[in-house]
């Protein structure tokens, strides 16, 4: 993984403006072999995307021309590398180097959680010997005081006596050890948010950017009513289904009965699922996650003259916006960024980003091409009629009321292969007659929207690590797509297990990087 | 034939409409007519909440579980009507909850899939170890009580905005029957110490995602002195407050204080919403 020199210059932060840093990376083009006094490219230094470091042989006086083209100024009164204060995130995480580790220290500044790491090793000791200023850092490891230019640096106790190449080292390695993963998850719907907010939870070290060409409320999640009643996929054991639906509705159980539960949208809602002829099944696996699961009594049916059957429970419903906008809010707090931006290869993102998580639901066939992909047209309508307490749902799925925190959701239909994004008026006239068949008062519902989303569905959600590579580079990814009309059901459950893959990620990149030889 | 009905809250009305219905084809030239000094919104009815629920038990009293049953099933046939909306019906389910395990109230076969909570149900509310789920219907007051005067109306019945200050003041103007529904102040009609007042106080707040009601039960303070939530069709109601033979009207800053405080560690979802003002 390399850099561009703007954004090496902009990693530098104030302080490394103001000091000049050595930042050193071994050279993936050469493997650090050309070393010496130069170091030639076809391309101009800064502006290539492989940055090389090279012996310093006569006290840095070559880095000095180097750098000072580009206004850096080293400070080099003490003939030694000054100490570096760099942003953890732009380092690269396949750089190694051989070395004796003699100098190694592994606790990067996360004690104040600036953007400057502050390097922590007891025999060297920076931040207590060097006297250095800076507004603004509220590091207490250096009592608040960083940077500054030229004034008061105290010399290290050691240094003068250490190699050129010791230095070298120690320097590297301070890099090295702040390596972190720069990760960048495709698609803001709720798993891409969601699988995002597991990421950084698992691994906090990490830096995630979430890229999608569409935000709440324009998401194919923001269609969906959000209710947890899952969806069956053929092609995945069912063992992992229920683990996943149980792992989200434990997650979003605990929301509902928090203080957040307003803003996050999440709520209890109980209702029926009633069934023309009795089914196959009746105890679907999720029958002991939900609350209360039971068959409906005979008075209960009597409700519905036209079904022979019925299911009574209590379950959870995520109203959306509210819930991409809290995740999106949580994301903010946790440092993630999130740019309005249409990927149109996932390899594009290769010299940015070390690991892509592909979260973009139906833009998936598109984008990776997955022909298994297709899919599942669902127009519903939103309606305003608070009295609708009780969500009510056909068991064949086309016919469901679902009332929402600030409108019911009735639907509805289940296109396979239609990619139509445009109401379809017959189909609205349909839907509401079904829904007041089932619910009469619906008739005097109002404020009637339409909306249309297209399930992502496929056999089973594709849930795994590919590795693209391309002239010997390699970009690991990672898929979380396909979750058809269940998304909300097993969103969380997928996005840990997405985590844990990309976590598989990071291993395997720390572990197989190029030896360096200086 | 005169008949005076005195009061218009939910009984004076729902007992002139069903003479009217009974009687006005039976009886010739029958005259209905409802006297009241309060009519909706400002009736005793319009203050609560709406929940069909009778207390726990009935007390040996099997007539009042008939009139019960007859009240949900009536109420339960009107469900799918068109009417339903205006009348301000629909179904609620919730839970009933308890710190000991109780018995069975006498209303269990009336309700909707009455069952005992599941221990993970009781999770959801901390302090209490047992408790009932049951679909049961609300009737908003605020509703019904203006579809009820529209019922009487069409039917021709008469409204009189007058304080009835004795039986005797009826009769003596040519009314034949007079049918006594003037709720909390029949006192002044008629002595009846048995006939106290239930002081209660709520706060209504803006609480859309209040799928279910929610009335907790400390048997021993007594019914209605514990904390309860009541979502209605547009305002959740909150409520814990009942003091026998207090007959202030005037809101209480302690009571307002004891029901916000309980309702929120009842639902901690519950703080972020502002209470609208007390009245």
């Amino acid at each position: 993984m390399a850099l561009s020199s703007e954004r090496l210059f902009d990693s530098l932060g104030h302080f490394g403006r103001c000091c000049g840093v050595a930042l050193l990376y071994h050279c993936l083009r050469c493997d650090g072999q050309t070393g010496k006094e130069k170091h030639t490219h076809s391309v101009p230094y800064f502006k290539c995307t492989d940055l090389c470091f090279n012996y310093v042989h006569t006290s840095g006086l070559q880095y000095i021309n180097y750098f000072s083209k580009y206004g850096w100024k080293i400070f080099n009164r003490c003939g030694i590398w000054p100490y570096i204060s760099l942003h953890s995130r732009t380092v690269p995480n396949n750089c190694k180097i051989t070395c004796c580790w003699k100098w190694k220290h592994d606790v990067p500044c996360r004690k104040c959680g600036c953007s400057f790491l502050c390097i922590s090793e007891k025999r060297l000791d920076f931040h207590a010997t060097w006297q250095l200023k800076k507004k603004g850092c509220a590091c207490p490891w250096t009592a608040g005081r960083l940077a500054g230019c030229a004034e008061n640096h105290t010399l290290f106790p050691q240094l003068p006596v250490l190699s050129e190449k010791v230095r070298f080292f120690f320097l590297c390695l301070c890099i090295l050890e702040m390596a972190a993963p720069k990760v960048a998850v495709v698609g803001a719907g709720v798993i891409g948010l969601s699988t995002a907010l597991c990421i950084v939870e698992a691994c906090p070290s990490c830096s995630v950017t979430v890229l999608s060409d569409q935000f709440s409320p324009n998401t194919t999640s923001d269609v969906a009513a959000g209710m947890l009643i899952p969806h069956t996929y053929p092609g995945t054991p069912i063992h992992m289904q229920k683990q996943w639906f149980k792992e989200t509705f434990t997650y979003l159980f605990a929301i509902s009965n928090s203080a957040e539960a307003s803003e996050a949208g999440i709520h209890l809602v109980s209702g029926w699922q009633i069934f023309r002829s009795t089914p196959k099944e009746e105890l679907p696996f999720w029958s002991d996650a939900v609350l209360g699961f039971r068959p409906m009594s005979e008075a209960e049916l009597q409700k519905f003259p036209q079904y022979r059957f019925g299911q009574a429970f209590t379950t959870l419903k995520c109203d959306c916006p509210p819930y991409l906008l809290w995740l999106e809010k949580r994301l903010k707090a946790a440092g993630v960024q999130t740019y309005n931006r249409k990927v149109s290869d996932l390899w594009e993102l290769h010299s940015e980003y070390d690991i892509v998580v592909n979260c973009t639901g139906i833009g998936a066939h598109q984008l990776v091409g997955d022909k298994k992909l297709f899919p599942v047209r669902g127009q519903v309508l939103k309606v305003y009629a608070p009295w609708v307490k009780n969500f009510i749902r056909d068991g064949d799925g086309l016919t469901y009321i679902y009332p929402g925190i600030h409108g019911v959701t009735l639907g509805g239909t289940r296109e396979k292969e239609s990619w139509s994004l445009s109401p379809n008026p017959d189909t609205t006239k349909d839907i509401f007659d079904r829904c007041c068949s089932l619910e009469p008062s619906l008739r005097e519902a109002q404020d009637i929207k339409v909306k249309v989303g297209l399930r992502p569905s496929r056999q089973s959600v594709r849930l795994q690590r590919e590795v693209l590579s391309q002239g010997g580079v390699k970009l690991p990814v990672v898929h979380n797509y396909g979750h058809g009309a269940g998304g909300f059901s097993v969103h969380r459950g997928t996005a840990k297990e997405a985590a844990r893959l990309v976590g598989e990620c990071i291993a395997a990149l720390r572990g197989s990087s190029p030896g360096a030889k200086l | 034939m005169r008949v005076a009905v005195i009061g218009a809250g939910v009984i004076g009305l729902s007992s002139a409409l069903c003479i009217h219905e009974q009687f006005h084809g039976l009886v010739s030239s029958l005259e209905l007519e409802i006297y009241a000094d309060c009519f909706t919104p400002h009736t005793t009815s319009d203050g609560a909440a709406g929940l069909w629920q009778p207390y726990l038990s009935d007390l040996g009293n099997l007539q009042e579980t008939l009139w019960n049953k007859e009240t949900f099933d009536y109420l339960l046939g009107h469900l799918h009507s068109p009417a339903a909306q205006e009348m301000g019906l629909f179904l609620l389910s919730g839970y009933n909850l308890f710190t000991e395990p109780v018995p069975d109230p006498s209303w269990k076969n009336i309700v909707l899939g009455f069952r005992n909570l599941t221990p993970k149900e009781l999770e959801l509310f901390p302090g209490y170890s047992y408790g009932w789920f049951n679909t049961a219907l609300m009737l908003e007051g605020r509703s019904y009580l203006p579809w009820l005067t529209n019922r009487l109306t069409q039917r021709g019945v008469k409204f009189f905005h007058k304080k009835v200050e004795s039986f005797q003041e009826l009769f003596s103007q040519g009314v034949d029957v007079v049918i006594n529904c003037s709720g909390m102040r029949s006192g002044e009609l008629q002595p009846d110490p048995e006939l106290q007042p239930g002081r209660g106080q709520i706060i209504k707040v803006l609480a859309p995602w209040v799928k279910h009601f929610i009335i907790t039960h400390d048997v021993k303070s007594g019914i209605y002195k514990s904390p309860y939530v009541i979502p209605g069709s547009e305002f959740t109601v909150l409520g814990g407050i009942y003091q026998h033979g207090n007959w202030s009207e005037e809101n209480s800053a302690q009571d307002h204080k004891t029901i916000w405080e309980s309702c929120c560690r009842l639902l901690p979802a519950l703080q972020i919403p502002r209470a609208l003002p007390p009245g």
